[in-house]
């Protein structure tokens, strides 16, 4: 190293160090961009696939007075994976009054059970009218409803699912 | 205050809780024989595209799946799904090739430079070993996108460890985890690739850094005033450094955008047509095999690849004069010319063997063809559950006949209904199934599923019970 350390060589050494750094921060730079999108492309890119067709769930007449959970098959794409899970559902019929409740709790999505005569969610205590009204509990609204119709005499719902802990019912996107 | 200040302020405040100012200078102020120089850089090269292969690997671990029935599907999925899958994938791909271009040039230019003569005899050691490490790399991470060639080009490379006389067999047995290659294969390469080397290569690359910071650089082995004129690292040989490195980084970025790295349909075992080719490194090697058959076929797998690593491991112990100019160290240079013309030698036969046979050509044509167009294919989602049931519960022959057609090969339905967990729905008991195979208007089905009247009783029984048992 020469040791002289005159004015023009030291601003000779922070411009081409100035520069390298340049160099180098771009390639930080861009393989920041590419892979934070690479990263969050399930988030907010992924197509997500639902199934938002009617399902069957079965004949009017052998729906039973009451209470009566169901499952219902619902297939999604996670990625590269399709894959089929199932999912409970709460049928309330009353006569020719059919409900039909989503089985995940608004709260914090535990599995809504009936328990003595009403429903409850035994994680958090949240508890329900028999019309999925709130009782009680931490839960921040009424049991979720699904979309359902008669079509063929065969009882049909559509599943979905529902952003937790607000007060109004958001689907999840 | 002004910015600036604030960063000083910052700056002072960590070095006074980690002394790094200290390090600093031994980067900074490490002596440059001779000044800066762009045949200076390739180590730092070398260095930049390490750790561009671990970043764009880590990014690639997060959708790969390393199992024979997903390994496929997954890469195809960072290919052609993800935003920016191709350019990750393709970096990493292409990145391999650069390391090993890179490798050859560093390891080239410092035997000409006699830079691995006394005193950095361990350098030049661990330098070799990060040689093999590199191929090691290129070796197991070929089988992990699971297509035809990583199926077939690994197939080659293990049988190549079977042809040792005694243990042979033995090893090919435990490298592969049992005598076909296998999911079990796939994880053995996959746990060597992201877990092992990277382990043995870092720890390698830091243990070659500071004995070259020990030995100090050797600087080109001409130019009488490399005494004379010396240059602190910083900042010219750093500036050169970004350069070339920002370079590489520009080269790969850009062959990775216009041309994606391939990727072949998944392995198919069962194809007997295909015909394997190794990475374009292992081409010498490959085309080396074939000149040799019976016994003799140790010499080009074995023996030769061995004697040269050998060679050149033990020379700095032999060749000890302290003599750096390759012109006046003929031996020593002619052996290294005629070996690298050997080696770019058997490379271009391999290419002009497969040119010049009419049938290999067509088929290896014929095979890019299929990786491009897969590669154009839209992306298939796999169904996972489907796959599940197909291993476990394998189909009446009958229900391939006559159902599968529509219900898909393991009921997962296609253009009729998938026919999983039909037991938790009414009307479909063992008996109920087997009445609607029999008169699908009974059921509500008109006009869709057509009748199958002429099944034998015991046909009817196997088709209902293994409906049923797919959950």
């Amino acid at each position: 190293m020469s040791t002289t350390n005159s004015e023009p060589q030291n601003s000779r050494r922070s411009f081409l160090g100035i520069l390298g750094a340049i160099f180098l921060g771009f390639i930080g730079l861009v393989m920041g961009v590419v892979s934070g999108i690479y990263a969050t492309f399930p988030a907010f890119f992924g197509k997500s696939k639902k199934d938002l067709s009617w399902q069957t769930i079965g004949k009017l007449e052998q729906i039973p007075e009451g209470f009566t959970q169901f499952t219902v098959n619902i297939t999604e794409q996670n990625g590269w994976q399709e894959s089929s899970s199932c999912q409970a559902v709460w049928i309330a019929r009353k006569g020719q009054q059919i409900d039909v409740y989503s089985a995940v709790c608004p709260h914090e999505g535990c599995t809504v059970t009936r328990q003595g005569d009403c429903f409850a969610c035994l994680c958090h205590m949240s508890k329900w009218q028999d019309d999925g009204a709130k009782i009680s509990g931490p839960t921040p609204r009424s049991l979720d409803t699904l979309d359902h119709r008669v079509n063929n005499n065969n009882l049909e719902i559509k599943y979905e699912s529902f952003t937790h802990g607000l007060e109004q019912k958001v689907p999840l996107t | 205050m002004s910015i600036h200040s604030h960063l000083v302020a910052t700056g002072n405040w960590i070095d006074d809780r980690t002394g790094i100012k200290s390090l600093l200078p031994r980067v900074q102020e490490e002596e440059i024989p001779g000044g800066a120089k762009f045949s200076y850089v390739f180590g730092s090269a070398l260095l930049f595209v390490f750790v561009l292969q671990l970043f764009t690997g880590i990014l690639l671990l997060l959708y790969y799946v390393p199992t024979s029935d997903h390994a496929h599907t997954s890469v195809a999925y960072i290919q052609k799904e993800v935003l920016c899958g191709a350019i990750i994938r393709g970096i990493h791909h292409y990145g391999s090739s650069a390391m090993v271009i890179l490798v050859v040039l560093h390891f080239l230019q410092t035997f000409l430079w006699g830079a691995y003569k006394k005193k950095r005899e361990l350098l030049w050691l661990v330098g070799i070993l990060l040689f093999l490490l590199v191929l090691g790399f290129s070796f197991t991470g070929y089988l992990l996108p699971w297509d035809q060639k990583a199926y077939f080009g690994t197939k080659v490379g293990v049988s190549i460890m079977s042809t040792i006389p005694i243990i042979g067999s033995t090893i090919e047995r435990i490298v592969l985890g049992g005598s076909n290659l296998s999911t079990l294969t796939l994880s053995r390469f996959f746990v060597i690739h992201v877990v092992v080397l990277p382990l043995i290569l870092g720890i390698s690359s830091i243990v070659h850094i500071l004995l070259f910071w020990y030995a100090k650089p050797a600087g080109a082995y001409t130019s009488k005033n490399l005494e004379e004129k010396t240059e602190t690292f910083y900042p010219k040989q750093f500036f050169l450094n970004a350069v070339f490195s920002s370079l590489i980084f520009i080269v790969l970025l850009s062959i990775s955008l216009y041309m994606p790295a391939s990727l072949e349909p998944q392995a198919n075992p069962a194809d007997v047509n295909y015909i394997a080719r190794p990475e374009w490194y292992f081409l010498p090697l490959f085309q080396l095999l074939k000149y040799f058959n019976g016994r003799l076929v140790l010499l080009p797998t074995m023996i030769i690849p061995g004697l040269i690593f050998t060679v050149l491991g033990v020379l700095p112990f032999f060749d000890r004069k302290q003599e750096r100019n390759p012109f006046k160290r003929p031996i020593c240079s002619v052996i290294a010319s005629l070996l690298l013309l050997a080696i770019i030698g058997l490379m271009v036969i391999a290419k002009l063997d497969d040119k010049n046979d009419p049938l290999v050509s067509k088929r290896l044509a014929q095979q890019s063809e299929e990786a491009k167009e897969f590669l154009h294919k839209p992306f298939v989602a796999q169904s996972v559950n489907a796959q599940t049931i197909a291993q476990t519960t394998k189909s009446p022959a009958i229900y391939i006949e006559k159902c599968a057609g529509c219900h898909g090969n393991s009921g997962e339905g296609v253009i009729g209904p998938n026919l999983h967990n039909l037991n938790n729905k009414p009307k479909r008991t063992h008996n109920d199934l087997i009445n609607l195979i029999k008169k699908p208007s009974d059921f509500g089905l008109n006009n869709v599923m057509p009748a199958f009247t002429d099944l034998k009783e015991k046909d009817y029984e196997d088709l209902s019970s293994w409906i049923l048992s797919l959950n």
